[in-house]
């Protein structure tokens, strides 16, 4: 079977990344503490699946744990962002007043708010959910507010010219809002993750599971391939998230107005 | 018999630094079914405000435009093509679809007629991401007939046509706007243009203009009952250019 080379191009960057790891590790470019082996990494993912291995050792359980709470906060985030954007984005003198804040409210790190949060849900899985939900939230809101300036007024008016029924011109707006839907969703999941995985250093959740108390255990007690097994799980969880919303988003034949 | 009757109209906007800027004051106009009228005049004079507010998307601070046919003008009888073509289509629909959505009933068999009246060369299914601006001002051109209009106001609309495509546009649009009894008002740029498809020619001066009277004198008829070849028509061309060419210096 042929392959089309173009089709497989983007592997060069991976292939080389994994030859100059596979180089550092073996030749000890860099110090083993420092940096694990390709091999000790893919055994720490392989016993993932072993039931033998005790549960704290089995890092898709932990990664389970985080991508529920990221796909919960993301999730408010989307929802009530979405409708937030649309109103702000819709009512000029919305925005007018809530700009700034929203503004000054996005240059806040999610993380200071973390504190606040843990005491006001007493420690509970909500603390981390409602520390995405703070990070999240303006930037969606910002992203569908400005996203309605997209919206092409020209293609609106001819419906009202031409008396088109009020259902079918919401439906075409809801379709023109699309585009910056998606990008809001997009950026804010791999902010959701960054935010769900911080969190997650600074205190383990009461269950004891989190790829980022994982990580940050695994990178004190000197076990780099679980460390490494971690990063690479995350990069991957982020990317296949991304290329997953890319897709739904041609589904709908929505024209990419940013990227 | 339709009539399109303004009456007193005044056009005013709040410049940002709230000043009011009078487009037109005390203007009245009377256009008659099957007329093509072409509005002229220099950039910035106000051409658009005014055929923005003649299809109700900008409403007159004094004034009223009236649609005499009996009755009131029905809704969805009135048609637009707009200056910047580009932004007047839905980039999730094709062009087809596009002018589909505009209308309840079934047209897709009415969408292909005019499409071959029109002699357009390109596949209506192709997406107007696609199309270049002269593609999509025939579409636009087509679209505005779908609804077979009282009243279409165009806003150049052969501004980005090929002289040979602009031509066979002109030349069917005339006889559709003849054939249908539509009342057709549009702004062209182009003496050429102007000169080939309108019935008269309403100049637009300086800021702010007011009643026909003033303008009345621009309004010459130079189509009717003539050929190109004919030497009176020619005639007229000549004076006409040299009229609109003077009032335009």
């Amino acid at each position: 079977m042929m392959i089309n080379r173009k089709n497989i191009i983007w592997l060069n960057g991976l292939i080389l990344v994994l030859i100059l790891w596979y180089l550092s590790s073996s030749f000890d470019w860099i110090d083993n503490t420092l940096l694990a082996s390709p091999m000790e990494t893919l055994d720490v993912i392989k016993k993932s699946f072993d039931s033998s291995t005790p549960v704290s050792g089995r890092i898709f359980l932990h990664a389970s744990y985080t991508i529920k709470i990221s796909l919960i906060g993301w999730g408010i985030s989307l929802l009530i962002g979405t409708i937030l954007g649309l109103l702000f984005g819709f009512v000029k003198y919305l925005m007018r007043s809530f700009e700034i804040t929203l503004e000054f409210f996005r240059a806040i790190p999610p993380i200071l708010a973390f504190p606040l949060m843990l005491v006001s849900f007493n420690y509970e899985d909500s603390a981390y959910v409602w520390t995405i939900v703070f990070g999240c939230l303006p930037i969606m809101i910002l992203t569908v507010s400005k996203g309605v300036e997209y919206i092409s007024n020209q293609s609106i008016e001819i419906l009202k010219v031409y008396s088109v029924k009020p259902t079918k011109i919401i439906m075409a707006k809801a379709i023109e809002m699309l585009p910056s839907i998606f990008l809001g969703a997009r950026v804010t999941f791999s902010f959701a993750l960054i935010i769900s995985v911080v969190t997650e250093m600074v205190l383990t959740p009461k269950n004891g599971l989190a790829l980022g108390a994982l990580a940050r255990d695994a990178e004190i007690n000197f076990q780099t391939p679980v460390f490494y097994a971690v990063l690479l799980l995350l990069g991957f969880l982020g990317f296949f998230i991304n290329l997953l919303l890319k897709r739904i988003e041609r589904l709908f034949g929505v024209k990419q107005l940013n990227s | 018999m339709k009539i399109l009757l303004i009456e007193n109209l005044q056009i005013k906007y709040k410049k940002k630094e709230g000043k009011e800027l009078i487009i037109c004051d005390n203007l009245s106009l009377k256009f008659k079914e099957g007329e093509i009228i072409g509005i002229f005049g220099p950039n910035g004079s106000g051409k658009t405000s005014l055929l923005r507010t003649l299809i109700r998307l900008n409403k007159p601070s004094k004034g009223c435009i009236k649609y005499l046919n009996n009755r009131n003008i029905e809704k969805g009888k009135i048609s637009y093509i707009p200056q910047q073509i580009e932004n007047s289509f839905f980039s999730w629909l094709s062009v087809k679809k596009n002018i589909d959505y505009l209308k309840k009933d079934n047209t897709d068999e009415k969408i292909k007629n005019l499409w071959n009246d029109f002699e357009i060369e390109y596949d209506f299914r192709i997406n107007p991401l696609d199309c270049s601006g002269g593609m999509l001002q025939q579409a636009a051109i087509v679209r505005a007939f779908i609804n077979n209009p009282d009243i279409l106001i165009g806003d150049e609309p052969f501004s980005a046509l090929d002289v040979k495509t602009a031509g066979r546009m002109r030349s069917m649009f005339r006889k559709k706007i003849k054939q249908q009894g539509t009342i057709a008002i549009i702004s062209i740029h182009n003496l050429d243009d102007l000169l080939s498809i309108c019935d008269k020619v309403l100049f637009i001066p300086n800021k702010p203009y007011s009643s026909l009277e003033d303008t009345s004198i621009h309004q010459v008829e130079i189509y009717n009952n003539h050929y190109v070849n004919d030497r009176e028509f020619t005639n007229k061309e000549n004076s006409l250019r040299q009229t609109l060419e003077k009032l335009f210096n």
